[in-house]
């Protein structure tokens, strides 16, 4: 994709190369969410949201956006029943391996 | 133990059962939406309801949905790491900025509910029927980018466009009406 190539040249001078600035970030953090970013750029993107807090905050919006309206959308109910049954177990016994 | 969510009388198990639990369909939606694969997803939501359990004694009750969000998308940063070990790089400890805040700090910032869902909805409405198609098939009916551009007609990048354009103009809806902080508005 030519605008990802573009963002990654636009990266902060000066600084680890690794750091997306946070303006390539807010162009790219919905492709993030959705999966469609190469693991190169998600694991820049991610890093950055873990460092800045605006970024963070701004992704955290759009995945909430996104529980809102896939609310209706069918998820696998044996998926859904394993992780049930998870969640009682840990709310039962605790942490795995720990007394 | 007693935790610090508002009903003093929970315990951690209690409050995980009350807080975590009803929330796993959400979050295993949200995981597939964000992973693309379904094993993928369930591994992200375990992990996401084990850091949960781990910081539930932390957990002030308020806006459980959207502390979990915050969880879920920093364990998906762990995991995309774990996959690609040699970027480790000064991330190493994995514990985020948002994880470590006193809840209530960025609750305050975020707020979830009905009134949340009305104003996306209300947003949702308003857009431009090419825009809201968009949205339709990709976040409400969980096509990919490619499978929407096909049911359209048009090519991915006009689905990507509209779809980023469209979700942008719902978050400024949430940021007009109060329910969320500015932060990075462009
Ligand atoms: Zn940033």
């Amino acid at each position: 994709m030519r605008a990802l190539r573009y963002l990654r040249r636009r990266r902060r001078p000066h600084t680890d190369s690794a750091v997306l600035a946070c303006e390539a970030v807010v162009e790219l953090v919905q492709l993030y969410l959705d999966g469609a970013t190469d693991d190169l750029t998600s694991e820049e993107v991610g890093h950055h949201l873990d460092m800045c807090r605006r970024c963070g905050l701004q992704a955290d919006v759009y995945l909430q956006i996104k529980a809102t309206l896939a609310a209706n959308r069918p998820v696998p109910d044996d998926a859904v029943e394993r992780l049930r049954r998870f969640g009682e177990q840990l709310a039962v016994h605790g942490l795995p391996g720990s007394p | 133990m007693a935790a610090a969510h508002d009903h003093p009388a929970l315990t951690d198990e209690a409050a995980f059962e009350l807080y975590v639990l009803p929330e796993v369909e959400v979050l295993l939606r949200v995981a597939l939406s964000m992973t693309r694969n379904a094993a993928d997803a369930e591994d992200l939501v375990q992990d996401t309801m084990l850091r949960a359990f781990r910081g539930i004694s932390r957990f002030d009750g308020r806006y459980p949905r959207a502390w979990l969000l915050t969880i879920l998308r920093n364990a998906h940063v762990n995991r995309n790491r774990r996959r690609r070990p040699e970027l480790l790089r000064d991330a190493d400890a994995g514990t985020s900025l948002l994880e470590t805040q006193t809840p209530d700090d960025s609750a305050e910032e975020v707020a979830v509910g009905q009134t949340f869902d009305h104003v996306v909805e209300d947003a949702l409405a308003r857009l431009p029927d090419r825009y809201r198609r968009v949205v339709e098939l990709v976040d409400m009916e969980g096509l990919s980018y490619r499978g929407a551009a096909e049911s359209l007609g048009v090519p991915v990048g006009t689905v990507m466009s509209r779809l980023h354009r469209a979700r942008r103009r719902i978050r400024d809806q949430l940021i007009a009406s109060g329910l969320v902080s500015a932060g990075s508005r462009r």
